[in-house]
């Protein structure tokens, strides 16, 4: 046993799924670094002078700082976790998530938004005491809930027919549609969105009831789904698909350690 | 197999703390509001502004006006557009055509766009959601580096 465990005690259950999600959050951090560059580098060069929002919220610093201290934090917390930079990572993922919401750069970013409600459910896991038992969830509802304004907001002809998604991503060849443009053809790609559409739609809209399932089922359903889109996708869905992974990985954490915990004390 | 909400309703008897009525009330506000903003009429959406907004940051994010709404852009330039600004600008609008929603919060947050689109400009921006038209004016203009948007008569 090294110096460090001997000192140190063991994390609880929840804290420990905290800790997950903080390392899971800060790694999708660093793998969607660049869409906030590209947010960034856009409040730079076209600084945009507009009465209606505060000019805090227009500048670049308040949305570099946030993000600044969120990465560093969570790194923190992901190398040496303890109680204390749990919760303070938490926090700054909460406020970070609020302040970008409502942020000039943060544009059709619906990084932010998975920001709010990852910091939501880490605050609460970081501050309740039956965060144990509630967790899963507590944690499925908050995925499910995210997965229902897509499915909602698609409900429109384009959508269905696959059309829009081919206007915005496949026709684009973003993700591995430039290779699936060539290998299949424009015809047959085009057919493919046109099933694609439908699918997603009623995928997502089944996923914002996955609170009713059990645990195990509830979370599977959520990481398959959620790393198929960034597959099928491309990268420009990382900044949302990140958080949400780690997000549904810290549930499904909390819940595999309370079954083993169940199972340690029916054997005792 | 453990069933989460099983498990909550089978502890009738265990109390929820304050932290966690807040966090189920917040999920609640979000999927009401979620489901509000997709089924309400437009015009709500443009007057009120900060329901719309506060329902717009709990609600997740705007992604039904987003996907929803119908948007045409016409630019009228008020100077002879640089070519370069012209091909900035019809690739924003390529982008802007379909995302752009209506609506307070969302629609300010994507002016930049707008913006880009020449010395000095005046942007209509025409959003169609359920039949519903609703038509909104800015007029930009360059100022130093970055552009200055103004709410348009």
């Amino acid at each position: 046993m090294s110096a460090d465990t001997a000192v140190r005690p063991p994390l609880s259950a929840p804290m420990a799924a905290l800790w997950v999600l903080a390392v899971g959050h800060t790694l999708s951090f660093v793998l969607a670094g660049h869409l906030y560059f590209e947010s960034l580098i856009r409040v730079l060069a076209f600084a945009v002078d507009d009465p209606w929002l505060p000019s805090l919220l227009q500048i670049p610093h308040t949305f570099v700082v946030p993000l600044a201290l969120l990465f560093g934090i969570g790194a923190a917390a992901s190398i040496r976790p303890s109680l204390p930079l749990l919760r303070l990572w938490a926090w700054t993922c909460l406020l970070t998530g609020a302040i970008l919401l409502c942020h000039q750069a943060g544009l059709g970013w619906a990084g932010s938004v998975l920001f709010f409600w990852t910091g939501l459910w880490a605050v609460w896991l970081a501050h309740v005491r039956t965060a144990a038992r509630l967790g899963p969830l507590i944690c499925l509802a908050i995925v499910g809930m995210i997965f229902a304004y897509p499915a909602l907001g698609k409900l429109t002809p384009g959508y269905w027919t696959g059309e829009l998604y081919w206007e915005f991503h496949w026709g684009r060849g973003q993700g591995p549609h430039r290779w699936l443009g060539l290998v299949l053809g424009e015809e047959r790609h085009r057919a493919v969105g046109a099933i694609y559409g439908p699918i997603s739609i009623i995928a997502e809209a089944s996923l914002a009831l996955v609170w009713l399932l059990p645990a195990r089922i509830g979370y599977s359903l959520v990481l398959v789904a959620a790393i198929g889109i960034t597959l099928t996708g491309g990268h420009q869905f990382l900044d949302a698909m990140g958080p949400l992974v780690s997000l549904a990985t810290s549930g499904a954490y909390l819940t595999f350690l309370q079954r083993e915990r169940r199972s340690r004390a029916g054997g005792a | 197999m453990r069933w989460p909400l099983l498990d909550l309703l089978r502890a009738p008897r265990a109390r929820l703390d304050l932290a966690t009525v807040l966090v189920l009330t917040a999920i609640g506000a979000g999927v009401v509001g979620t489901v509000g903003a997709a089924l309400a009429p437009q015009a709500w959406l443009e007057r009120g502004h900060l329901v719309h907004g506060v329902g717009w940051f709990l609600v997740t994010q705007p992604i039904p006006y987003m996907y929803t709404a119908e948007n045409h852009v016409r630019i009228d330039y008020l100077d002879e557009p640089d070519p370069g600004f012209e091909a900035r600008c019809a690739s924003w609008t390529t982008a802007v055509r379909n995302h752009v929603p209506l609506g307070a919060l969302v629609a300010i947050k994507q002016r930049p766009a707008y913006a880009l689109c020449g010395e000095r400009a005046v942007i209509t921006l025409e959003s169609t959601l359920r039949g519903h038209t609703v038509t909104t004016r800015w007029r930009t203009e360059r100022r130093g580096r970055g552009y200055a948007v103004r709410a348009a008569p």
